[in-house]
């Protein structure tokens, strides 16, 4: 696997798969668990758009649900044109086409009940999507913005989860303010003071961490996009998506 | 309901969550850009491209709006951001309109949108999303007005073709609305799919009544117009809405509906020289004249009301059931497809068969075991068949290894004209037959390949289990001297049969399956395939089977007859 020539080759961080979707897809014996870890991690987007649409929660919640058991039942995925093309636009496309096949199944009356595979549960997701009621995007952009979302904390988890194993839980935790900008914030000698190290060596480790986290979301970002060139587009535009 | 910070770094509102750990999410991601870049206003700006304004926070809206729940925001046109609201009291979802600052700032803006709400106001219909209320709050121009929770037509086009009856169906829901209108004395001015709104039911909702205009014009009317010309989408524009906007009467709206009928046939909308409807899809030639007399360019050819576009719509001869395989084909087109795909598929079973199915018979005919001489007559005790069938399995392998190419071009050609069905209404009536025949081709073939010989072996097995079925037991058992240089024969018209009625069983298994799981086809032939193609290859199954199956008896009568001492 290559990497772009501009950025340190990124470490495979611990659990993560950082093939690209369409590997994922295509490696059809196996394939299946590393697709619904996928798609249980990206589904608070899709169910926010569903609910933007105007479905309350509850019939959104299984709206969502239908989608991704379909999804995975029905092996959509495998058909997808996987050359080019995105993770995420192609959920958000393949949601689009289902919820108005579902809402013509809803007029013809002939939903059924369909039995349900698929759980939604991705821990702690529930809190970012309940923000999303006050926002005022239109359902494309608050889809795009919530995806933006769950790669982010999905990178901060990560992170969090290897300064711990390296033994720097206490530091980093204590270091987590500082991890937004670029500029240097006031305020390490205090911060150094508690955790008996100095401000100097604080900085450090915050660049450091702050490098860390670019790499991870970019680590992230790969896995659902076609090929390595597409990454620069795609953090440029989930990034543009959170600054609205 | 968050509360919302704004982030010391960039300066952008942004909710805090302890997903988050409480920072700014846009912060966070910047250290993912390339190069390390924060925050670019070039990225920015591009980022709000295309967007004409900002639709109002609804913490904005909130305070001036107690009678209501505001939810969230439903959907933005060109002048005014629309959200889905509670409204406690009356204990319903409701939808607020609201014209932004940007807007209201413009001239006329503010004038056009309290016009809209009044003109919504003296409209009452089943097929016009009804006003509960409207006015000035605070800063906000509004009008409160009846939820429809369901696609518009544009999103519902968006996503596959309308079946022939739905697009009769919704026009005819928007002929009444404006019908209605029309009779009111208001013009809509601004028909298209976006503006027209199918609920849960599928009732149609005409909506954003924003352009509307009252038949005795107020003189402000002018730069309104004016407005709008440069807003809307030119496309659905009468001709003399561009030339003369003065002038505009109730028949623009016709015209729009026209454009808006034809696209809904069509897929497309009808630019430059289009093609019919009936010559692009194949719907009924009586539709054509309906859409294009709505759209002719002198407002007097036109249909002169709804009422009428609606009635010549739906008169008995050019409307069709609603339901049945071939609502949206006029009857010849199907016909001269199942007559042509039956002939076709007939010849493709029987030469398959003839090609794969002698193989039994040539394998037991090289066998050592194989007494010098046989008649038509001669049974073979089952001891030996079964000693045999080790043989034949070889034998059935060989010819099946051989005949894969033949499949895998088969195979590629159906495939690739199966992918070309999903554009069945575009394509010529010869490229039309030729798909349903290379797929059954494809079908037939690949069941004679695949699963015919496993299933004939079996057959062939069983037989002398029921030996006293007639003339049955001779089958594949026997292979007269004379029959291997002929295949005007009993035994190969034998042969001729069982293929026939096993690729016709197939069929009609085929046929069973698409009917009772039409989502199955979509994922064999298209990922995104609809309803036609499943509807299509159902007919085709069903005529193929019907056909082989009536070949298949045919050929055992005869040769029971041609038998029969």
């Amino acid at each position: 696997m290559k990497h772009p020539a501009d950025h340190t080759p990124l470490q495979s961080p611990r659990g993560f798969r950082t093939t690209h979707w369409s590997l994922v897809v295509s490696a059809s014996a196996d394939s299946r668990e590393a697709l619904e870890e996928l798609c249980a991690v990206y589904w608070p987007p899709l169910f926010s758009y569903v609910r933007r649409l105007g479905y309350n929660d509850a019939e959104a919640e299984d709206l969502t649900q239908a989608f991704f058991t379909r999804l995975l039942d029905k092996r959509l995925l495998a058909l997808a044109d996987r050359d080019r093309g995105r993770f995420r636009t192609f959920l958000l496309t393949a949601l689009r086409r289902f919820v108005v096949n579902e809402w013509k199944h809803q007029t013809a009356e002939k939903r059924g009940g369909a039995t349900r595979h698929f759980t939604l549960s991705t821990p702690g997701a529930e809190q970012l999507v309940a923000a999303d009621v006050t926002t005022n995007l239109t359902p494309d952009r608050l889809f795009e913005r919530n995806w933006a979302l769950v790669v982010l904390q999905r990178a901060l988890d990560e992170l969090e989860s290897e300064q711990r194993t390296a033994g720097k839980g206490e530091s980093y935790r204590a270091l987590v303010p500082y991890l937004i900008g670029d500029a240097d914030v006031p305020g390490y000698d205090a911060v150094a003071k508690q955790l008996g190290s100095t401000s100097a060596a604080l900085r450090m480790l915050v660049v450091r961490n702050r490098k860390r986290l670019g790499e991870l979301i970019r680590c992230e970002i790969r896995k659902t996009v076609g090929s390595d060139a597409d990454v620069d587009e795609e953090v440029g535009q989930l990034f543009r998506s959170l600054q609205s | 309901m968050n509360s919302i910070a704004a982030c010391d770094q960039c300066g952008h509102d942004y909710e805090p969550t302890d997903l988050l750990r409480g920072l700014c999410p846009a912060c966070l991601f910047a250290h993912a850009l390339p190069d390390g870049d924060s925050v670019s206003d070039a990225a920015w700006a591009d980022g709000l491209s295309g967007v004409r304004f900002a639709p109002p926070k609804i913490n904005d809206l909130t305070p001036h709006f107690p009678q209501l729940d505001i939810r969230e925001l439903a959907g933005q046109g060109g002048m005014s951001a629309v959200y889905r609201a509670h409204h406690p009291h009356l204990n319903r979802t409701v939808a607020l309109k609201v014209l932004p600052k940007e807007i209201a700032e413009i001239q006329g803006g503010a004038e056009r949108f309290k016009r809209e709400a009044q003109t919504l106001a003296q409209l009452s219909h089943a097929n016009i999303v009804n006003v509960y209320d409207s006015g000035q709050a605070g800063p906000w121009c509004y009008i409160v007005m009846e939820f429809v929770q369901g696609p518009n037509l544009r999103q519902l086009l968006g996503e596959s073709k309308l079946a022939t009856s739905d697009v009769l169906r919704i026009v005819s829901g928007v002929c009444d609305g404006l019908q209605y209108a029309h009779d009111q004395g208001v013009v809509h001015r601004d028909v298209k799919p976006e503006n027209v709104l199918l609920d849960c039911a599928g009732h149609v909702k005409l909506v954003d009544f924003g352009l509307a205009k009252l038949l005795n014009p107020p003189p402000s009317s002018d730069s309104v117009t004016r407005t709008h010309q440069v807003m809307g989408t030119p496309y659905y524009l009468a001709p003399e809405q561009a030339e003369t906007p003065a002038n505009v009467d109730h028949r623009a709206d016709l015209y729009s509906l026209g454009v808006m009928m034809y696209e809904m046939l069509t897929g497309e909308l009808p630019l430059g020289h289009f093609d019919l409807p009936s010559q692009r899809i194949g719907s009924d030639p009586a539709l054509d004249a309906v859409v294009l007399q709505a759209m002719s360019k002198d407002p007097h050819r036109r249909y002169q009301q709804a009422r009428d576009l609606q009635r010549s719509m739906t008169s008995p001869p050019t409307v069709k059931p609603m339901s049945g395989k071939a609502k949206t084909r006029p009857r010849w087109h199907g016909v001269v497809n199942e007559l042509i795909l039956s002939a076709c598929s007939l010849v493709t079973a029987l030469a398959a068969c003839f090609v794969l199915m002698g193989l039994p018979a040539e394998s037991r005919y090289d066998s050592p075991e194989r007494p010098s001489t046989r008649n038509s007559e001669e049974i073979r005790a089952p001891a030996t068949a079964r000693a045999n069938l080790h043989a034949r399995f070889r034998a059935v392998g060989k010819r099946v290894g051989m005949s894969l190419p033949l499949f895998v071009i088969s195979f590629l050609l159906s495939r690739v004209n199966v992918s070309s069905a999903t554009q069945w209404r575009d394509l010529s009536p010869v490229q039309n037959l030729c798909v349903p025949v290379l797929v059954t081709a494809y079908v037939v073939i690949g069941f004679v390949v695949l699963i015919g010989p496993g299933l004939l072996i079996l057959l062939f097995e069983s037989l002398p289990l029921i030996a006293d079925l007639g003339h049955w037991s001779a089958f594949g058992r026997t292979i007269a001297e004379s029959d291997r240089n002929s295949i005007v024969t009993p035994y190969w018209f034998r042969v001729y049969g069982v293929a026939a009625l096993t690729s016709a069983s197939w069929c009609m298994l085929l046929a069973s399956v698409l009917r009772t799981r039409p989502n199955l086809v979509r994922r064999l032939l298209h990922p995104s395939d609809d309803h036609t193609t499943a509807v299509t290859a159902r007919t085709a199954s069903y005529s193929v089977g019907a056909t082989l199956l009536l070949a298949g008896l045919l050929l055992l009568y005869a040769v029971r007859l041609a038998e029969a001492p």
